[in-house]
């Protein structure tokens, strides 16, 4: 465990110090969130009449929180340290691939913990917003999100030859994802084949979850459909994810 | 005693064969260099006996202090390139690095005071002078206190003071007993520190034996080398064997400085006016030209 937590404190360390993964991990998720409470503000997303027509937006923000720290974040991080070599000294050291895959994905998990707590707090302090629904099941919904979206960056890491494409791929996965799940425009807009066709993304399913929670105020019981999914979604992409790792 | 030996290894990137069946042995404590030009297949080589690569053919076995074979010893490694995180400082990758291995890192604070660094160990990596990265990198490779340390142009594009205090740092390696393989392209680097040479051409190995043994095996007493403002052409030297032509200028061995060596120089000086004549004791330098370079008569 000694390897696996120096390896962890130094991707804490480094992260501190990018000036770049501080703004996109935590100022981005906020920008966004005053943006699109600005614009979006009063429009009944999930068509409920007595919510806070504000929970749907902020709902949306925060799915593009963990996308963001998960698929974004990770491959810009990953794809730039393989091209410069990191990871071939990394390999002639004793740390293992597991001791990568899951001190990275902690290291994202913390980072997407801040920037949903500062996208909350900002909501609450500067809109007055405040999320129904239990605290222990979005930190829960929060958690697999962290690991399903790591996952998918790590994948798109390991299967690309060159590290450049593997960032152009997570940019296209990551916009496919944040416009069809809902994050960003209400499905109720989309015709109904595309509703049917976002449901094969996890962000979909993560999305119904959470507004389930905060805007809804249900309990994650009330829609085990897509909590199957999800967690089936992410067990097999963390596994894909370690299955394909490579130190190229 | 030997510590790691190749056999006939094979690799292929697509069609092009970039290793075509080379084998050496490198003994225990020895300084082993692999000279050739770019893209011969060193930095494979190197990379498949890190176990960074696969290889398509032939073996690679390791060997302990008793000469029984056994897993891959202790290892550290120079590379080229930017391999460390640049925002961390050297006492955070001294540390961290450190501790990426099941062993206790051993002290290595002589090493850094060997290099005059110990001031810099609270500076990030990235704001080194390039000579002091490639310092450190060295000192990085020994958080594991390896056996046997692999280099990859250890000085490539450094000013000629940090390269001999790098040349200091090896044979300080090499004096603790530690065994030391690296490539290089510069001719004077595994002439000065290397035990014995392995020269690369094409992802084959020519030759490997200790650089003065490879300058008699080839013969080569004296380097005669010509250039010209207007080019004479190979043909001129039509009488000599094994004539080379590399940046302008023409270049071929012979066994001895004697009357009829003289008289053919005079015959072309006064013919072609060449820009300049030069005849020099044979370096290693001159057997690697004539084994990489095309023969041009």
């Amino acid at each position: 465990m000694k390897r696996f937590y120096s390896f962890f404190a130094m991707q804490c360390v480094l992260a501190s110090r990018s000036k770049i993964a501080l703004f996109w991990s935590f100022v981005y998720p906020v920008a966004m969130l005053l943006l699109m409470l600005s614009v979006f503000g009063n429009m009944h997303k999930g068509g409920a009449s007595d919510a806070d027509p504000r929970l749907a937006t902020l709902t949306g923000v925060l799915v593009l929180t963990i996308m963001s720290g998960g698929i974004f974040a990770l491959v810009t991080v990953l794809a730039s340290d393989l091209q410069s070599g990191v990871y071939k000294r990394l390999k002639i050291t004793d740390l293992r691939p597991l001791h990568v895959i899951f001190a990275l994905m902690l290291r994202q998990y913390a980072i997407i913990i801040i920037g949903a707590i500062l996208v909350l707090l900002a909501a609450k302090l500067l809109f007055g917003v405040t999320p129904n629904g239990n605290i222990a099941s979005t930190i829960f919904l929060t958690t697999i999100g962290s690991i399903l979206f790591c996952s998918i960056g790590f994948i798109i890491v390991n299967v690309c030859a060159r590290p450049p494409a593997a960032t152009a791929i997570a940019n296209m996965v990551f916009l496919v994802m944040l416009f069809l799940s809902g994050s960003t425009f209400p499905k109720t807009f989309f015709p109904a084949w595309l509703t049917n066709a976002a449901q094969i993304l996890p962000a979909s399913h993560l999305f119904d979850l959470l507004q389930g929670q905060l805007y809804y105020g249900e309990s994650l019981l009330d829609n085990t459909k897509s909590l199957a999914i999800l967690l089936a979604m992410c067990l097999v992409l963390l596994i894909a994810a370690i299955k394909t790792f490579k130190w190229k | 005693m030997k510590i790691i030996s190749v056999t006939g290894l094979q690799k292929k990137y697509g069609n092009v064969q970039a290793l075509k069946g080379i084998s050496f042995e490198v003994g225990r404590g020895e300084i082993f260099a692999m000279l050739g030009p770019n893209g011969s297949g060193k930095t494979t080589t190197l990379e498949i006996l890190l176990g960074l690569r696969r290889h398509d053919g032939g073996k690679v076995e390791h060997f302990d202090a008793k000469g029984q074979a056994g897993p891959m010893p202790r290892v550290g490694a120079v590379f080229q390139g930017r391999v460390y995180y640049e925002s961390l400082t050297v006492s955070e990758l001294i540390k961290y690095y450190g501790e990426l291995y099941r062993a206790p890192p051993p002290d290595i604070s002589r090493y850094l005071d060997m290099v005059n660094l110990k001031e810099k160990l609270d500076t990030q990596y990235g704001n080194l002078s390039g000579g002091q990265q490639q310092q450190i990198a060295i000192i990085l490779a020994l958080v594991n206190d390896p056996e046997v340390l692999f280099f990859d142009e250890p000085s490539n594009a450094l000013d000629p003071q940090v390269r001999l205090k790098i040349w200091d740092l090896i044979r300080k390696l090499k004096s603790e007993g530690k065994t030391i393989i690296f490539t290089t392209h510069y001719i004077e680097e595994a002439e000065a520190l290397a035990d014995r040479v392995s020269i690369l051409s094409k992802g084959e190995l020519v030759i490997t034996d200790s650089p003065g043994n490879i300058i008699k095996k080839y013969n080569e007493n004296y380097t005669v080398e010509f250039s010209f403002e207007k080019d004479a052409g190979a043909g001129v030297f039509n009488r000599f064997s094994d004539v080379r032509f590399r940046d302008g200028i023409y270049s071929f061995s012979v066994d001895a400085i004697d009357g009829d060596l003289m008289q053919a120089l005079t015959e072309i000086s006064d013919k072609h006016k060449p820009s300049r004549i030069s005849i020099g004791k044979s370096s290693l330098q001159s057997v690697f030209v004539k084994i990489t370079e095309e023969k041009v008569a």
